[in-house]
């Protein structure tokens, strides 16, 4: 980190203020973290053994608390950037409401309770599969990537892949071939869904001077890339069925939906360019909705219709 | 003992309303700390006798 880094998140925050609690929840990025808990959850409904409901909801807990203590520790140290774009300028380190030392310390007191409660309270396994998603958060994805590649989102987006794989070694201490899919399917879906947003923001981190791909390639080569990992992300949607883990509910949801996926994003690519705007919006809200109903599915059939 | 001076701003009085929100931001820790004992404690009789709660998932 340079000097002037250090002096732009300094500066970021000059008049600090007595936080609320509600700053302090804000950040722990609580919409990243619904979406966390939720496929965390599904990888515990779909683990093929039985887990005590109380150490289920401890460790779902301690998965949430990580993912919220990453947030913290991003925000603490994106304060720069955060400040120059709109998106982000809101944000309680930016706004002057929580110093940079006390995003970071609350950042670093939840990453250890985390992992501390998970080792001790439910095994070794998920808690060291917790720990390395904190770090790859916010050391490889905030310090590291971010701000070097344009390929940031797509290697960093294997911290918000892992939820599911914790819950699953949560309950079985070992992780398996079904949650390595679980994985490939929100690992194969976050280009896409932060792509689309990237392209609508794309002025905010050109300002902030973040390699998002928009930046860096242009919209035309971004539209490229979207279809190519749309199109992964519904290969391995598909991917449960195929290898006998999912049932027929789910694979019918699964093709149908991603088939839209798929729809939307060649026609953000077909968009003649400087008018993505709506199509990408819809592609983004399309996606959360999609990844929510390949899960929710996944969940329900398993509850359902029991173990594949 | 000799050493480079350090100059301690003076420290500004909290106002009613920064008071409050301090207030209720030691009331959560608070609540947190005891609801992670009480966690704990569950857990550890979860873990100890098998049979204490028989719900499972």
């Amino acid at each position: 980190m340079t000097d002037a880094t250090l002096d732009a998140r300094k500066d970021a925050a000059p008049r600090h203020q007595e936080a609320g609690i509600g700053d302090y929840w804000a950040l722990l990025k609580p919409r990243v973290m619904s979406l966390v808990v939720f496929t965390a959850l599904v990888g515990l409904i779909l683990a093929p053994v039985d887990l005590h409901w109380v150490k289920g909801v401890v460790a779902i807990l301690c998965i949430a608390i990580g993912a919220g203590a990453s947030g913290a520790l991003n925000q603490w140290y994106d304060a720069d950037i955060d400040a120059v774009m709109a998106r982000t300028a809101g944000r309680p380190v930016p706004a002057g409401r929580i110093s940079p030392d006390a995003a970071l310390e609350f950042g670093m007191v939840l990453s250890f309770f985390s992992v501390a409660a998970m080792a001790v309270l439910v095994g070794y396994v998920p808690a060291a599969l917790l720990a390395f998603t904190i770090f790859f958060y916010a050391v490889v994805y905030t310090m590291w990537l971010k701000r070097w590649t344009a390929q940031n989102i797509v290697i960093g987006g294997a911290s918000g892949a892992l939820p599911p794989v914790i819950a699953w070694s949560a309950v079985t201490g070992t992780v398996d071939l079904y949650p390595m899919i679980l994985f490939a399917i929100i690992f194969l879906w976050t280009p896409a869904h932060f792509w689309a947003l990237a392209l609508v923001k794309n002025e905010d981190y050109t300002r902030a001077k973040v390699p998002m791909l928009p930046v860096v390639a242009g919209a035309k080569a971004t539209k490229r890339q979207i279809v190519l990992y749309a199109v992964l992300t519904a290969a391995a949607a598909i991917a449960p069925f195929a290898l006998g883990f999912a049932g027929v509910a789910y694979a019918t949801v699964a093709i149908v939906l991603s088939l839209g996926f798929v729809a939307l994003s060649v026609r953000l690519w077909r968009t003649v360019e400087g008018s993505e705007r709506k199509p990408a919006l819809q592609l983004f809200a399309y996606s959360i909705a999609y990844l929510f109903a390949l899960f929710f599915m996944a969940g329900l059939e398993r509850l359902i219709v029991g173990g594949a | 003992m000799s050493g480079p001076s350090t100059k301690l701003e003076p420290v500004r009085p909290l106002t009613a309303e920064e008071a409050k929100a301090r207030g209720k931001r030691n009331l959560a820790v608070a609540l947190i700390l005891g609801a992670m004992v009480i966690v704990f404690f569950i857990v550890t009789l979860v873990q100890l006798s098998g049979n204490v709660a028989q719900d499972k998932f």
